[in-house]
């Protein structure tokens, strides 16, 4: 209770006084002082070109007062490397894309190449069956706008360009759905080759591809390799290098591929390719020499 | 308890002790804030610029032909950089010495940092926003140009390089642009590379 409360003696508050004036035009000086600091005199030194205000409230990032991005010209008439972005409107189609529909639309058209379960028939289709929607979605929307050249993607072009957005998503979920019969492993052909694939070769700025590859971080449209024959990943590794093939978002896999040596693409391939596709006289002949 | 009144005075000088004590400790830490802005010149962001990082690759400036240095129609150098998983693009940036640069950068992906060493650039990529640090460049020669900010399993291989000119020597294409890959338009024979390490 208030009440309870005994009065301050007056003599106390006098001497309270000059304390309690002075300790508060300190505080307050103090914050304004900062406030100076902090918003306008550290930022923008000298050439500010606005009022107070607006410098906070560019500072503090308040929609409105920001300044214009700067004109650049060259950026109206890039042409993007990929039309496919991961906004909202892309992971909600996927997350509602219809399994029972894509197995139609793989029945129809991609079983007699990448089979019903994903599993490709013969070494020149790849496999579908570990790879991600995410990944076959972006696969597929560059094939069907042109976006992937390269290797024998006019094949895949012709058969992208009979759906549409939805149809794609819903096959991409269906084979995303497909679980493999086997597990595999990759072969340890050499140790430079499977350091390379795990660790990476930081005098040449080049990441593990483990990074980004083994599904646990790095961009989500990755695709799987592990399983895919040695000609199929040996073609798209030549064709990064060459520039062929240029639907990678920020060159991220051309960049990667234009630093392999010849002999490192081929290692690689048979390190991810885990023995499949070895039928094809071109690899065994790569087996052997690796050996 | 015992009523004891105490010394008001005692009291009040024992707290203005404290208050001294602690007015020095922020008048150090708000002066170093001060000094290492106006001397070694490390701003906070005067500006806070919001971008969509899901669609950086298919408009705006940061679309993958408009990276690298440019020189603007007034004159002045930009450079665009993107920081992803697990590089910056483009890996490697020529610059003019003794002009001034202003590197504008952001990320499709994950927290990366900027830092060139040797030279006051050095500021965080936030995906969402985009980073802009002004300096100019002394002396000609090659840096290193690390990420600083762990970003995953490729981080330790995110480097590359700054390489700065000649002012002369810095000579745009129709496009106003200088890559790695233009030839150097020296106009005296070329100095010896430094090799880099
Ligand atoms: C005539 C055979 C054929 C048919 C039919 C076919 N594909 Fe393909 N597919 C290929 C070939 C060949 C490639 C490799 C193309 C390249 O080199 O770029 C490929 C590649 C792909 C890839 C890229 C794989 C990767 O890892 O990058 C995806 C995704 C794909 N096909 C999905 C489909 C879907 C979905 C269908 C059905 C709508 C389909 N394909 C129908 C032959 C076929
Ligand atoms: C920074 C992440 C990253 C790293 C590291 C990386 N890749 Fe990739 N890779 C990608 C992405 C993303 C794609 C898909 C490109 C696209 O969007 O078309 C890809 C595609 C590929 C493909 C084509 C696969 C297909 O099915 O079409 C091959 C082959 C490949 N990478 C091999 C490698 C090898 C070998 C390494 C290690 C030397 C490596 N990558 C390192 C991100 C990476
Ligand atoms: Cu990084």
């Amino acid at each position: 209770m208030v009440e309870d409360r005994p009065p301050v003696p007056a003599e106390r508050e006098a001497l309270d006084r000059p304390w309690r004036i002075w300790a508060s035009v300190a505080v307050v000086s103090f914050v304004l002082l900062a406030f100076l600091l902090g918003f306008l005199v550290v930022p923008e030194r000298g050439k500010a070109g606005f009022d107070p205000f607006t410098a906070m409230c560019r500072a503090l990032g308040i929609p409105g007062f920001g300044r214009e991005p700067p004109e650049s010209p060259a950026a109206e008439r890039a042409a993007p490397a990929s039309e496919v972005a991961w906004t909202s409107d892309t992971r909600r189609l996927l997350a509602s894309a219809d399994v029972k529909q894509g197995a139609q639309v793989a029945e129809s058209i991609c079983l007699p190449c990448h089979g019903m379960d994903g599993v490709g028939t013969t070494p020149i289709y790849p496999h579908l069956v570990r790879q991600s929607a995410a990944a076959i979605f972006k696969q597929m929307q560059d094939y069907r706008s042109g976006k992937r050249q390269g290797a024998q993607a006019a094949i895949m072009t012709a058969f992208a360009q009979m759906l549409d957005d939805r149809q794609i998503a819903n096959v991409a979920a269906y084979y995303a759905s497909q679980r493999p019969s086997q597990r595999v492993r990759p072969i340890a052909t050499s140790p430079a080759i499977v350091e390379l694939a795990r660790i990476g070769d930081p005098a040449r700025s080049l990441p593990p591809c483990e990074a980004c590859h083994a599904g646990s971080g790095g961009p989500i449209e990755a695709p799987v390799l592990l399983g895919q024959s040695v000609s199929y990943l040996e073609q798209q590794l030549q064709a990064f290098a060459s520039g062929e093939r240029r639907n990678d978002i920020f060159a991220r896999m051309r960049t990667i591929a234009q630093q392999l040596t010849p002999e490192e693409i081929r290692g690689l391939s048979l390190y991810y390719s885990a023995g499949s596709g070895t039928e094809n006289t071109e690899s065994d002949a790569t087996a052997a020499m690796l050996r | 308890m015992v009523e004891r009144p105490m010394d008001e005075r005692a009291i009040l000088r024992t707290e203005l002790r404290w208050v001294i004590v602690v007015a020095i400790a922020v008048l150090i830490i708000v002066g170093s804030i001060v000094i290492s802005s106006a001397a070694v010149v490390l701003h906070p962001p005067s500006s806070v610029e919001r971008i969509d990082p899901t669609t950086l690759h298919v408009s705006g400036e940061f679309v993958e032909d408009n990276l690298g240095a440019v020189q603007n129609r007034d004159g002045s150098v930009t450079v665009r950089l993107v920081a992803t998983q697990f590089a910056f693009v483009p890996n490697c940036i020529v610059v003019p010495a003794d002009r001034p640069v202003t590197f504008r950068i952001t990320s499709p992906d994950v927290i990366h940092g900027l830092l060139i060493v040797g030279t006051n650039v050095n500021t965080m990529v936030m995906p969402g926003y985009v980073s802009e640090v002004r300096t100019t460049f002394p002396r000609t020669g090659e840096h290193l140009m690390p990420c600083h900010e762990f970003c995953g399993l490729g981080h330790s291989e995110m480097w590359s390089r700054v390489r700065v000119v000649e002012p002369a020597a810095w000579q745009p294409d129709e496009n106003g642009r200088v890559s790695c890959e233009t030839p150097a338009r020296s106009p005296v024979e070329e100095a010896p590379e430094e090799t880099p390490q």
